[in-house]
């Protein structure tokens, strides 16, 4: 497993979400070089999972393929996918990257993404891409829109029948890759590493994750979404539409209890769209918001927020101490009104969804000479007029990477970490397009 | 990626190593298999012929009534089963065709 190879580039982009693609496209258009690492085996990061994306309830999906085909596409940009950063520093004028790819055992330049080794293969996994919801195979496609379109093996599941190996036209699958390390040298690097949802498993509150119908956002939006693991609203615990959703917000944020004393910032929005979106797919079901306040910051999101309310939508001033099983499936909530009736409450719901906090996708540890905030994630030198400023010369910042923000607030960073990265690599003598 | 091109004879030499090396999760994997694959001809059997919602099919099975479901997901994903009509608040499910000519008496599972 020694290191294989080197490779140069003027740009070297962490993370393949939103904010990277974005960052590694305006680079590239002004003729610079740029290297894309992704941890997963596709680019798209959180943005290709959701459903739609508000106020303006676009198709997500619709509007991410276009920038993650551009950015597969563009001559400049090279995507390094299923790669793991194991430590980034500065040599004299260079930044240095060590990498390691992780075995797909899959030949990428062979397989053609007919996903015949998929159906052939007798391993049923829980699907991560579709929130654990339903199944995905041993060897698999992540997601129908993937970028690559490439199969992978999951060792841990693989039980060497060969089935995939005997079905493949093109002879792709490789049983004997092995995790290979390389060094990247770039000038300039953007962060953009995105985030995470707080885990649900340590969550007593709110049953870690043994309630069937307590699920967490991230899984709502699969069921929400065209692709999702039953193509319409259901219950996970047995398939019934819902009578009554309820959205737990700050299930984990603004807590000090639970380490995440800060607003994730998005997570009002999101349940608001999701709501909006269950009104029109079950124009029965009851939707109720328990929320601490609104935070309808952006623009259009307060008319948003109007008009979720004139749709039908129940806001319910209080705090959610506790969920637990209730009869037949359906989950009950121990809640503190801050409504007229005042007091603990208890209500059912037939189906619970927890809007988490979010925490960075990465953080530098000892992998790294960049250091971070009271929240973890990468400390930004110059947070208002400079928000891409890191404290390492020529490493920018961009996205969820600086902390919690919406898609449009990654967009408008990565543009501006893009721009700190051309003006670094300019005053060094690299040329941007004329 | 791989080190050399195996060679067919260094080949099932190779294989064998990498069944050793992974021989733990692999004994787990052929269980976790084995057990869905019960699961699988269970529900499909109970659903040759009919359209049944997903706790009709669990108490049918006697599976759980959220892994019948997982179940159902997923071998609608593969194609094998389709949405049928709605009873009450629970769709109903059918085999495929091709999946149900297979779950006729005699054929092999």
């Amino acid at each position: 497993m020694g290191v294989q190879q080197n490779l140069k580039f003027d740009a070297l982009v962490l993370g393949g979400g939103i904010a990277g693609l974005e960052a590694a496209l305006n680079l590239a258009e002004q003729d610079f070089s740029v290297a894309v690492v992704e941890k997963d085996a596709s680019i798209g990061g959180k943005m290709i999972r959701l459903s739609k994306v508000f106020p303006t309830l676009d198709c997500s999906s619709c509007i991410t393929t276009p920038k993650m085909a551009a950015a597969a596409h563009h001559p400049k940009v090279t995507l390094l996918t299923y790669c793991e950063l194991q430590s980034l520093e500065r040599r004299g004028d260079e930044l240095v990257a060590l990498i390691t790819q992780k075995p797909r055992y899959v030949d990428l330049e062979k397989c053609i993404g007919c996903r015949q080794c998929e159906y052939q293969c007798p391993v049923l996994v829980p699907d991560a891409e579709q929130g654990g919801l339903a199944a995905r195979k041993a060897i698999y496609i992540p997601f129908s829109n993937a970028i690559p379109q490439k199969a992978l093996i999951d060792p841990e599941n693989c039980i060497l029948c060969g089935r995939c190996e005997k079905v493949c036209p093109t002879q792709a699958v490789d049983f004997f890759q092995k995790v290979e390390d390389f060094t990247l040298t770039a000038a300039t690097a953007v962060i953009a590493t995105g985030f995470e949802m707080m885990p649900l498993e340590d969550k007593v509150q709110y049953g870690q994750g043994q309630i069937p119908d307590v699920i967490t956002a991230l899984q709502m939006e699969r069921l929400l979404a065209p692709h999702g693991p039953y193509n319409r609203v259901l219950r996970p615990y047995d398939g019934k539409e819902p009578d009554s959703v309820a959205f737990i917000q700050c299930a984990g944020s603004r807590d000090q209890s639970m380490g995440v004393p800060y607003c994730s910032r998005v997570c009002c929005m999101y349940a608001i769209k999701q709501a909006m979106l269950l009104s029109g797919s079950l124009p029965l079901a009851d939707l109720t918001v328990y929320y601490l306040d609104i935070r309808a910051f952006g623009k259009g999101y307060e008319q948003f927020f109007q008009n979720a309310q004139a749709m039908g939508v129940n806001f319910v001033k209080g705090k959610v101490a506790y969920v637990e099983p209730g009869e037949g499936g359906a989950v009950r909530l121990r809640y503190e009104s801050q409504e007229a009736e005042g007091g603990v409450q208890v209500v059912e719901h037939d189906l619970v969804v927890l809007s988490l906090g979010l925490l960075p996708g990465w953080t530098p540890g000892a992998s790294c000479a960049l250091s971070t905030g009271a929240d973890n994630f990468i400390k930004t030198v110059k947070p208002k007029l400079a928000p891409a400023l890191t404290e390492l010369s020529g490493v920018f910042v961009a996205g969820a990477a600086s902390g919690p923000k919406d898609i449009v607030d990654s967009i408008v960073e990565a543009g501006a970490a893009a721009m700190e990265a051309c003006r670094y690599l300019a005053a060094r003598g690299f040329k941007a397009a004329g | 990626m791989s080190d050399a091109p195996i060679e067919a004879e260094s080949r099932k030499a190779a294989l064998k190593k990498l069944i050793a090396a992974r021989r733990p999760q692999m004994i787990a994997a052929t269980a976790r298999m084995k057990e869905q694959r019960r699961a699988l001809k269970a529900i499909k059997e109970h659903l040759a012929g009919a359209e049944l919602t997903v706790p009709e099919i669990a108490a049918a099975t006697g599976l759980p009534v959220s892994e019948v479901l997982w179940y159902v997901a997923t071998l609608k994903k593969y194609g094998e089963i389709l949405e049928g009509t709605k009873a009450g608040a629970y769709f109903r499910y059918r085999l495929g065709q091709v999946v149900a000519a297979e779950a006729e008496p005699g054929s092999d599972e």
